[in-house]
């Protein structure tokens, strides 16, 4: 069954740019997407409209077979978002805090507010750094304050969107490790990148978008060989095998 | 890593941590008025004295907090020019060559005081006081009104609170780029504000755009979970001493 479902989606922006035109794409349950294409291909646009930050021109986004513009806050709790600049995204000033805001909003009884936000913290090892203030953290840690916070949402698709911008390399593992546990514990992913030698051994399926359209879609495999042709670079050479592209050893 | 500013919450255990949001904002608003209504130096001291202990008893970063506040020291130099230059009173003992007046010289030190202490007792609650728990005792306050928007004006408080670090993090992103490719020998101090300001609204509405969306996507809401409150008997006893020294405070000459 698809959890999620895109159809004909298409975005021109008041000055006429046209980010999206028709994208067509079907996320199923426990999936692990990338999507990928170079820099103003329309990814990052796309990743908006699926959790309704933005509306489109024309076409429209099915969550569980609903259009997602009928209850925006319910498709916003159950599409979780993580941003590019995960600092935009933290709003409290301490770590639990910032948790708390998503079930806050929700209206939860303040006990299962604690409670969601002690396990979002737990899940992703922060339950040390409950009173660290997020802007102190390091770059990987405040990614993953950014991933508890959407976590005690208690969404059932998580959209990734560039998670390893400007992470160092435990920065960069300790995120990979988050999503890899996620995606082991039944979780629906979609993460957006052009960075896949850090992501690519461990996707169900990838999509690359060239000028608002989906170009490609596949196992990795099959879509591997394509991928330089619209402007991303192929990890490691062409001999290397999928299953080795990683940065967790 | 974001340096730490006064505008920051700083995690701790000390006592004035524990306290309850609510008599923490009682205080600072009994200080306050206290301050500027008591006209004698006797009680002044006297309730500088107590904020003294009140900052200690805080256990906040002091040193971080001086470094910070470095700037506040042309404000007060400002002030101070401006009364000992400004004062009508022109009979008093002049300083020098007849412009500056002692008078008002002291009339700004008091000023000053006075302004200084309610500056610090406002960064003691918010060094102590996580923005969230300021923003429930706030919606809190607010929610005791007839047909006041309570949440949207915590909301409103909380991220403008938050925002002012980060505006101060974008000017020095801007100025450290801008002194990379030697500003400086720029002589033309209008042309530099203008070669700053451009690209640092730019950044800023930028990052009010992404935080606005993030708030959106978090599902930010007024009908949020209502804030919890726990009195203990320190908040009591705090209390109690802090009424005693504004009362004390206004008896003493």
């Amino acid at each position: 069954m698809n959890l999620l479902e895109v159809q004909d989606l298409t975005q021109i922006f008041p000055d006429g740019t046209v980010a999206l035109r028709g994208v067509n794409l079907t996320v199923e349950q426990g999936e692990f997407l990338i999507i990928a294409g170079r820099n103003g291909s329309g990814k990052t646009v796309l990743a908006r409209h699926l959790n309704g930050l933005l509306l489109p021109t024309g076409g429209r986004v099915l969550f569980r077979d609903q259009p997602i513009t009928d209850n925006l806050v319910n498709a916003r709790m159950r599409i979780g978002l993580i941003f590019q600049d995960s600092l935009s995204q933290l709003v409290g000033q301490t770590v639990a805090e910032d948790v708390a805001f998503g079930p806050e909003n929700l209206g939860l009884s303040r006990e299962e507010v604690k409670r969601r936000t002690l396990e979002a913290l737990d899940a992703v090892g922060l339950s040390e750094l409950a009173e660290a203030v997020p802007q102190r953290l390091s770059g990987g840690q405040q990614r993953r304050v950014a991933i508890a916070g959407v976590l005690a949402m208690k969404p059932e698709l998580i959209v990734f969107d560039e998670p390893f911008t400007g992470l160092d390399y435990p920065g960069v593992v300790q995120v990979l490790q988050e999503l890899c546990k996620l995606h082991q514990n039944g979780s629906t992913l979609i993460v957006i990148t052009h960075d896949l030698e850090k992501i690519l051994a461990h996707a169900d399926r990838m999509v690359i978008m060239a000028e608002g359209v989906v170009v490609e879609a596949g196992v990795p495999a099959a879509v591997l060989a394509k991928v330089e042709q619209y402007g991303i670079k192929r990890p490691y050479g062409a001999d290397r095998e999928i299953g080795t592209m990683t940065w967790l050893s | 890593m974001a340096q730490l500013n006064i505008f920051h919450y700083s995690p701790g255990t000390s006592p004035l941590h524990r306290m309850d949001p609510r008599i923490k904002l009682g205080m600072f608003v009994l200080m306050s008025i206290a301050v500027n209504l008591i006209s004698g130096i006797g009680g002044l001291t006297f309730i500088s004295a107590f904020l003294a202990v009140a900052v200690v008893l805080s256990r906040l970063p002091l040193r971080v907090l001086m470094r910070e506040l470095r700037n506040y020291g042309w404000i007060i130099l400002l002030i101070l020019v401006s009364f000992a230059l400004g004062a009508p009173n022109r009979s008093s003992s002049l300083l020098v060559l007849g412009v500056i007046n002692f008078d008002g010289f002291l009339h700004g030190a008091q000023f000053v005081w006075r302004l200084t202490t309610t500056m610090v007792w406002g960064l003691i609650v918010i060094g102590t006081t996580p923005l969230g728990r300021i923003r429930d005792a706030l919606e809190w306050l607010f929610g005791r009104l007839p047909f006041f928007p309570a949440a949207r004006i915590g909301m409103i408080f909380s991220l403008t609170i938050s925002l002012i670090p980060m505006v101060f993090d974008q000017a020095g992103e801007v100025l450290a780029a801008q002194k990379a490719r030697c500003v400086e020998l720029r002589r033309n101090p209008v042309q530099r504000i203008r070669l700053f300001v451009w690209p640092f609204i730019f950044r800023i509405l930028g990052r009010a755009d992404e935080m606005a969306l993030a708030l959106e996507a978090r599902c930010l809401s007024d009908h949020r979970t209502p804030p919890e409150f726990k009195l203990g008997p320190v908040d009591g006893w705090i209390l109690i001493l802090t009424t005693t020294t504004v009362v004390v405070a206004g008896m003493l000459p």
